[in-house]
């Protein structure tokens, strides 16, 4: 509808700025409006910037499912609308364009948000507007926060990352573990993870937090190595595993070193050297590449192999349109309160939104299996089961250790 | 518990000496220049760059490897000095403080211009500790070590032995009657940007080596190069390097008694216990 179609006086103006101000200053929100259609789903997404090799992928699988769903009819009687902002990877940038999709174009859910930095950002903004956020980030604080149920996240957090390297140690026949991790937020939930998973099983656990910031971790290592245990866990990054490598290797330990999956890379084999990292473990979240989701992802963006974050994208829009389809309504309250619940085990099982909304509409129970995994959420937004490989260096490349 | 204490000991020593060429670099180019340039983090680690290249690019063994060092260094930070602090020159303390620090941040966005963020790694195999009395000593350190007393001695006998060392001594103490003596200030500012930040590139190689090369190598170690400078008592060549050692020692002694996440602070509390004591810092023992 053109602009010249409301004629506006100065007096209609006035009227209007003023019924606005006092709708703003009693807690009214254009966003907020609840109307059945049409759905508007967001997406911030690291478009530039560093992990912005994800994000076209990341579009692309929301886009491709959006698109499926419109070719059937979309949904309450109006196409489903897209809307994707670049985040940069930078807090503020991001923040302005969540302001930007919640109030222009109005959107119930906001998807992707890969950095945590981001995330602890926007969430803010997004319960506050009950906007509901279908994230990525990891960072164990973001469930801490009172985000008031509008959070989930698809990506395993540190304490699942920290149970998944105490497994490890566990089969390599490990009789105490020593844990080495810089000081950063996510080390203490790392550590945790590891003493749940080890201390039960009579495993004792011991650990360092080291200023990332030296040049040198000789005390460090040696401190580490002193009691000789059976496994030695790095929960640090590339830069500091480098040199750490090197001090390993010139103590001469000869016990397993399994490290946090961030933290071990071509770039480290290559820094360190083939020899010096041969024989590393680490655990690394990966999709359920032998669901029917993960094959349908594939055959809709024409790869063979879609990225685990493409994965998770494929699955935040799939369920924000069946927990939409559920409620009945297309706001971030409605996907909160039934994000769970298309996820009921005793339902039929569905492996994408179409095929939900279909089941759902007949009156079914669905269990959306997704790509990533079978998406099931804590109460506090974690995810609750992630599939993990195990890769081990061999001859300086990571494999699979399977 | 005597062995853990021998064994910080020598790692301090190591970790200290690597410090302590920058600390001596930094002191020369104060005692000639009486001006403090902080931009000596990045011309660390343009001299680790500059090793690097010279190791991985061109194929130079380590030793020659450390001559690309102190040339990159030394070349980068009297070019720096020349446009942007020479300039500047009379102007207050803070000023050129401040400039340097600018310089400095401007060297390192270039490395990484070029290089980008990523860490890299030198040529050069990593070999088992040595195992002598108790005590691990790590081959590239010991080697480490005894290029740095190598450059000291070096620059000892620059400084004693030949006519433009001479003459940098007689700006240090006096710069106006070196002057009234026909000694062009400009050109010894010059020498003494040179050889001290070409010095402190070799340290910032030797970081390099032992662990690896990243844009901010340099900045890392900024605090306890001009701490150690301080601690020696500023300009004075010898107490930059006792300063070093004793910053080394005292990070790691810490650890007997804190874990090493506070490593750094324990050892700049010792530091600042000894100021406290002795403010014009170890060169004042001599002098006073």
């Amino acid at each position: 509808m053109p602009v010249s179609d409301f004629p506006m006086t100065r007096r209609g103006l006035i009227a209007g700025s003023a019924a606005l101000g006092a709708g703003l200053a009693l807690g009214f929100h254009p966003v907020r409006a609840q109307s059945p259609g049409p759905v508007r789903l967001g997406a911030l997404l690291p478009l530039s910037g560093p992990l912005s090799q994800f994000g076209p992928e990341i579009a692309a699988a929301h886009r491709a499912v959006i698109e499926e769903v419109n070719a059937a009819g979309g949904m309450f009687g109006a196409p489903v609308e897209y809307f994707a902002e670049d985040d940069q990877n930078v807090p503020d940038t991001g923040l302005l364009a969540t302001r930007k999709l919640m109030g222009a174009d109005g959107v119930c859910a906001v998807m992707g948000v890969l950095n945590s930095a981001v995330a602890a950002a926007i969430l803010p903004a997004c319960w506050e507007n009950r906007v509901m956020v279908l994230g990525v980030a990891s960072s164990d604080t973001l469930v801490e926060l009172p985000h008031d149920g509008y959070f989930v996240r698809t990506q395993p957090h540190t304490v699942l990352q920290g149970h998944k390297l105490a497994e490890i140690a566990q089969d390599e026949g490990a009789q105490s573990v020593f844990v080495l991790a810089p000081q950063q937020p996510y080390s203490a939930n790392l550590i945790a993870g590891i003493r749940a998973q080890l201390e039960p099983a009579g495993v004792p656990v011991g650990e360092l937090i080291f200023d990332a910031k030296k040049t040198s971790f000789r005390s460090e290592v040696e401190a580490a190595l002193r009691d000789e245990p059976g496994a030695l866990i790095l929960g640090g990054y590339p830069p500091e595993n480098v040199i750490i490598a090197k001090e390993i290797y010139r103590a001469g330990y000869e016990g397993k070193v399994i490290v946090l999956s961030a933290g071990l890379t071509p770039t480290v084999i290559e820094g360190a050297g083939a020899e010096v990292v041969e024989g590393w473990l680490t655990s690394t979240p990966v999709a359920d590449s032998g669901s029917t989701a993960y094959q349908r992802l594939a055959g809709l963006l024409k790869v063979d192999q879609p990225h685990l974050f493409s994965a998770q994208a494929y699955d935040h829009v799939n369920l924000a349109l069946l927990a939409i389809a559920q409620a009945g309504e297309a706001t971030g309250a409605a996907i909160r309160d039934n994000i769970r619940a298309v996820g009921d085990e005793s339902g039929t099982a569905v492996d994408n939104a179409l095929d939900g909304i279909v089941a759902i509409a007949a009156g079914q129970r669905v269990n959306y299996l997704g790509a990533s995994g079978p998406c099931k959420f804590e109460p506090n937004g974690n995810i609750r089961v992630t599939i993990f490989d195990t890769l081990v260096v061999r001859d300086g490349k990571l494999v699979s250790a399977a | 518990m005597m062995r853990d204490l021998g064994q910080l000991l020598v790692n301090g020593l190591i970790a200290g000496t690597e410090i302590g060429l920058a600390a001596v670099g930094f002191s020369l180019v104060y005692a000639v220049l009486k001006m403090s340039n902080f931009a000596i983090g990045s011309i660390m680690t343009v001299g680790a760059y500059a090793a690097w290249m010279g190791n991985v690019w061109l194929g130079l063994p380590v030793a020659a490897a450390l001559v690309c060092a102190f040339l990159g260094a030394g070349l980068v930070g009297a070019a720096g000095d020349r446009l942007v602090l020479r300039p500047l020159r009379g102007q207050a303390a803070l000023t050129l403080a401040i400039a340097s620090m600018a310089m400095g941040l401007v060297i390192e966005n270039i490395i990484r211009f070029f290089f980008g963020n990523d860490f890299m790694s030198f040529d050069t195999p990593v070999l088992r500790d040595i195992r002598w009395a108790g005590l691990r000593l790590p081959p590239v350190q010991l080697q480490n070590l005894a290029i740095a007393l190598g450059v000291m001695l070096g620059l000892w006998a620059l400084l004693r032995l030949t006519a433009i060392g001479k003459a940098m001594r007689a700006v240090a103490d006096n710069p106006g009657l070196a002057e009234v003596k026909g000694i062009d200030p400009a050109r010894i500012g010059l020498f003494a940007n040179i050889v001290g930040l070409g010095i402190a590139g070799v340290a910032g190689a030797m970081i390099g080596i032992n662990g690896a090369v990243d844009p901010v190598l340099g900045f890392r170690v900024l605090l306890p190069v001009f701490a150690a400078a301080i601690l020696g008592g500023l300009g004075s060549l010898p107490g930059a390097l006792a300063g070093a050692l004793l910053i080394g020692v005292a990070e790691e002694a810490s650890l007997l008694f804190a874990p090493p996440a506070f490593r750094t602070v324990t050892g700049f509390a010792i530091i600042l216990a000894v100021l406290f004591l002795m403010p014009r810092g170890l060169a004042g023992l001599r002098r006073g």
